[in-house]
């Protein structure tokens, strides 16, 4: 079903946000009618302050990535064999755009955690409409726009 | 992914390459998927400072009519299961409008006036903006 220089997965992004778990349940929903796999991709970013990164006692940006991605992927309709969840250190366009290279699809939320009230789309599911290498599909935001 | 009915795809359609990758990505998800087709082309009057201009010979109603037809009948999906919907007016908003309700928007990155320079053409961008369904952009 893919054209033949892609892989059979489904790449989504996922940030924990209401919107991102719409984006998820669409990405699974294709993979299962497709019989793809899929990849769970939650970028993180060390948090800077003017370039200066913020000690934050007890908080591992990498450690909440892993956990917001692994409970996103509990459950999942696809067979576990053929989802992977990974953790990239990043801006999350770039992450998302590099991440799905060579895959059949990337699927992002229009927004993430900023999704209430807004109508426009967000910066990482613009970036990756802009830049990714692979078709994408941008779920909208629950509420009536 | 819907409600009980067949998931409804619709694919804009302007006879550009672009474009036919999108109708030949929204071709396999329909198959894989069951879901009814509804191939979209927009079409407007060549203007000039505000007046339409008539030429002779110049149909464009029916030259896109006969454009998204040609597009179903080579598709390999049934003709029951693919609708077909010519509307006058610029192409973003009569797709966005198409698809209302509808569980897909398909469209190319890039269509007919496709500038190297640009990563987006702006009809997608305009769907990516306003669409209330999940919107594919297809490259």
């Amino acid at each position: 079903m893919t054209s033949a220089d892609r892989s059979p997965i489904v790449v989504v992004g996922i940030d924990g946000s209401t919107n991102s778990e719409l984006a998820l349940r669409w990405a699974e929903a294709y993979a299962v009618a497709a019989g793809y796999g899929l990849r769970l991709v939650c970028a993180w970013q060390v948090p800077t302050s003017f370039g200066h990164p913020v000690p934050h006692e007890g908080y591992e940006p990498v450690v909440a990535a892993r956990e917001v991605a692994e409970k996103a992927a509990t459950g999942v309709a696809v067979p576990p064999e053929r989802v992977e969840t990974l953790v990239p250190m990043g801006p999350a366009g770039e992450v998302l755009v590099e991440v799905s290279r060579g895959a059949a699809l990337l699927v992002v939320g229009h927004r993430g955690h900023t999704a209430i009230g807004e109508r426009l789309p967000g910066s990482v599911s613009a970036y990756c409409v802009h830049h990714a290498h692979v078709p994408v599909v941008v779920v909208p935001s629950a509420r009536p726009r | 992914m819907a409600n009980d009915q067949a998931p409804i795809v619709v694919v804009g359609v302007d006879g550009s390459p672009e474009s036919q990758q999108a109708v030949d990505w929204a071709e396999r998800y329909a198959t894989a998927s069951g879901a009814t087709l509804r191939l979209v082309i927009a079409w407007e009057h060549a203007q000039a400072y505000g007046q339409p201009m008539m030429f002779e010979g110049y149909h464009p109603h029916e030259e896109a009519d006969a454009l998204v037809n040609k597009v179903k009948g080579a598709m390999a999906v049934p003709a029951d299961r693919v609708e077909t919907r010519v509307v006058e007016g610029a192409p973003g908003p009569a797709l966005v409008a198409s698809a209302e309700g509808a569980d897909a928007l398909v469209v190319g990155s890039q269509g007919h006036g496709a500038v190297s320079s640009l990563l987006l053409g702006s009809v997608s961008s305009y769907c990516v903006h306003h669409a209330s369904c999940p919107i594919v952009v297809v490259r």
